[in-house]
């Protein structure tokens, strides 16, 4: 008998007219893997919050059809057969220290103080987080949050463990390695595993099934997604004369606490180059970016921006030149509407009206972004405002994009469109660093590969080079 | 466990001198006493090197609105006295008392806060048998304050790589493209704390 029955759901959100699920059905049996993929603001979050039991208390709306889990339709009730492990490690981790998190999780039952912390010392050894027992919860790293918060969800042994998007800040072999292990307690522990996520070639390797979305509908079926394209389809250019965009020379930096983060880097870009910066969870990647785009002065070294010293540029004139996109868009929307929020740049900047108008016409053509101009960019999928943060860099026509993990948390469909857009502005003449764990991007795009490790630069070859090389070792041992 | 109650004692301690050094700095006007405890904190913070340079960042910061506060004073005092002198004279001894109150709350608060672990204030406010709930929102509000402050760098920065200068402070709609992505963050991630506290089963829900 299925753990999890799913049948005709639909809901509507309290602010939108159409319904996002529409007739869904979903069946999962006891002990398996499930994997849900779909296209951004689809409704897989929706789905999780229903799932979770939460929906008419956090999510306003109209909801019909019925979700049985085990056995039972009372929200209430189902609620404590499913742990979430979110998005975002951070939320969910409520504690000042690692152990007192474990132990807040075990409290249900009525076993004494001692036991418990016996009982936390063991789990937090079973996932290898032994050493950090006594640390503060916010001084680790995302990986050691997101296994922390595994750790706990699993902690009282629910039925089914339900993850969002586990993967999207984790580097190629610690996403393998977290896979892994998920794997190996869904066989010890028999937990049922749901996995919501955009990665398909990886899902398909690990799911016992793979569920698609489409048109608020769960369909069983993976067909029509391609698997990574090996081919490199970078354009030429001769470094020897092409210009020299930024130059850095001898880059340490470090934070508060003596805690240095990058040591003696020397990096360039010159036009139509791409180079992709790569490495293991916390190697100063980052950090590294901040750096070049001018947003953090390091403690030593020196940086040049289309040849001139940013020592002593404005601040205002320099970034002009760049086009930088984040991790997290929504640490920057805040316009009204999709439009202003695409012009905000070039505003800023001084780029005529028709000027920045055209250019948004090509680059939300290219997006396929035009149809959202007038909504306001807060009622956004994740997906949407990546590509609206993007479309934003771009306005002003910037010699250099610095874009932090530009397709991360990006479905497939979304991910080609910015993969073709940036393929375009390098033959267009732009300069490109990007920080990615996403190594088929790095295959797509990148002319050259500069891998950092605990801050050091550990590599810096042409893309046939990293690829030539066992890629794979270099990420060995530092991390997960 | 004797080193837990030793860290409680001295957690007790530091607490009670706050609150009554508080209160006193709060409740007196007298411009010679308030000096005093001034230079006091400040002396005081002096043996916390790395502390006394973290809470003079922020001093400085809330310093640029002393100069506001002067002139709210000095404008005020012209409506109860006849001549400029005299209004400037006590506009300024006024405006002396307040700045002197709020100097030394920012101080003695930020010095508590930087040299007391969260983990130790918790389990002594846990042991005066405080209700449960009010535990959990101190420990969240003090688990969450490092997350805002990267939370409100990390925005100023995505704005300033735009081109985004704040101009002039004085302005509210300069601070728009700060305030609201921040807002957004912040009221998202209490609904989330919110979900995760609910599934937590945390205020006996569950």
């Amino acid at each position: 008998m299925p753990i999890i029955e799913v049948e005709n759901l639909y809901f509507t959100h309290a602010f939108s007219k159409s319904p996002i699920l529409k007739n869904l059905n979903l069946s999962v049996e006891r002990g398996s893997i499930a994997a849900l993929i779909g296209e951004s603001g689809c409704g897989k979050t929706t789905l999780m919050t229903a799932l979770l039991g939460l929906i008419p208390e956090f999510i306003k709306g109209e909801i019909r059809g019925c979700i049985r889990i085990a056995g039972s339709d009372n929200p209430r009730k189902f609620r404590k057969h499913i742990e979430p492990v979110l998005q975002n490690p951070d939320t969910q981790l409520l504690s000042i220290r690692v152990k007192e998190e474990v132990i807040s999780q075990l409290g249900r039952d009525g076993a004494g103080r001692i036991e418990k912390q016996h009982k936390a010392e063991e789990i937090l050894d079973g996932f290898g987080l032994a050493h950090l027992a006594e640390r503060r919860t916010d001084t680790l790293s995302w990986g050691e949050k997101q296994r922390l918060a595994l750790a706990c969800a699993l902690a009282p042994q629910p039925d089914i463990l339900l993850l969002d998007e586990p993967l999207s800040a984790l580097d190629p072999v610690a996403r393998v390695k977290l896979l892994e292990r998920l794997k190996e307690i869904n066989r010890i522990l028999g937990t049922t595993i749901i996995i919501v996520e955009h990665e398909v070639t990886l899902m398909r390797q690990f799911a016992d099934c793979v569920y698609l979305f489409n048109d608020g509908k769960l369909e069983n079926r993976t067909e029509g997604l391609k698997s990574v394209d090996p081919e490199y389809h970078g354009c030429c250019f001769d470094p020897n004369t092409a210009e020299e965009l930024i130059g850095a020379e001898g880059i340490c930096h470090e934070y508060s606490r003596n805690v240095q983060v990058l040591h003696d880097i020397n990096a360039d870009l010159r036009r139509k180059e791409c180079v992709a910066v790569v490495g293991p969870n916390g190697a100063g990647k980052s950090t590294l970016a901040k750096c070049l785009s001018n947003l953090i002065t390091p403690t030593a070294g020196e940086i040049r921006i289309s040849g001139k010293s940013v020592r002593n540029a404005q601040r205002k004139e320099v970034a002009r030149r760049l086009g930088i996109t984040f991790q997290n868009p929504d640490n920057q929307l805040f316009a009204q509407t999709v439009r202003d929020e695409c012009l905000f740049a070039a505003t800023n900047f001084g780029t005529p009206f028709s000027d920045a108008e055209k250019a948004l016409a090509a680059i939300a053509d290219a997006l396929k972004i035009q149809d959202l101009f007038d909504r306001s960019p807060m009622t956004l999928s994740h997906g949407e405002k990546k590509r609206v943060a993007l479309a934003g860099a771009m306005i002003h026509k910037p010699d250099v994009l610095i874009l932090d993990e530009p397709i991360a948390g990006l479905d497939q469909w979304n991910s080609e469109r910015v993969l073709s857009l940036l393929q375009d502005a390098q033959h267009s003449g732009m300069g490109m660093i990007f920080i990615t764990h996403d190594i088929s991007l790095v295959n797509n795009l990148a002319t050259r590969v500069i891998f950092l490790k605990r801050g050091r630069k550990e590599l810096d070859c042409s893309n046939q080079q990293f690829f030539d090389g066992d890629w794979r070792s270099y990420y060995l041992d530092a991390c997960f | 466990m004797t080193h837990a109650s030793d860290n409680c004692s001295i957690v007790f301690l530091k607490l009670g001198t706050l609150a009554a050094s508080l209160i006193v700095a709060l409740y007196t006007s007298n411009l010679p006493i308030l000096a005093f405890m001034n230079v006091g904190i400040v002396l005081l913070c002096l043996l916390v090197p790395d502390v006394f340079r973290e809470i003079l960042i922020v001093v400085r910061r809330i310093a640029l609105g002393f100069p506001f506060l002067l002139l709210i004073f000095v404008l005020s005092a012209l409506a109860a006295v006849r001549t400029i002198t005299a209004a400037v004279i006590s506009g300024f001894l006024s405006a002396a008392v307040f700045i002197l109150k709020i100097h030394f709350v920012v101080w003695a608060n930020l010095l508590f806060v930087r040299t007391t672990e969260p983990a130790d204030l918790v389990v002594a406010l846990g042991k005066l048998r405080l209700p449960r709930e009010l535990c959990l929102m101190i420990v969240i509000i003090l688990r969450f304050f490092p997350v805002m402050f990267e939370e409100a760098a990390s925005v100023y920065e995505a704005q300033r790589a735009r081109g985004f200068e704040l101009r002039s402070v004085l302005n509210p709609s300069n601070w728009l493209p700060l305030s609201v992505p921040l807002v957004v963050n912040v009221m998202k991630k209490s609904h989330d704390l919110a979900m995760v506290l609910e599934l937590k089963g945390t205020f006996g829900m569950k």
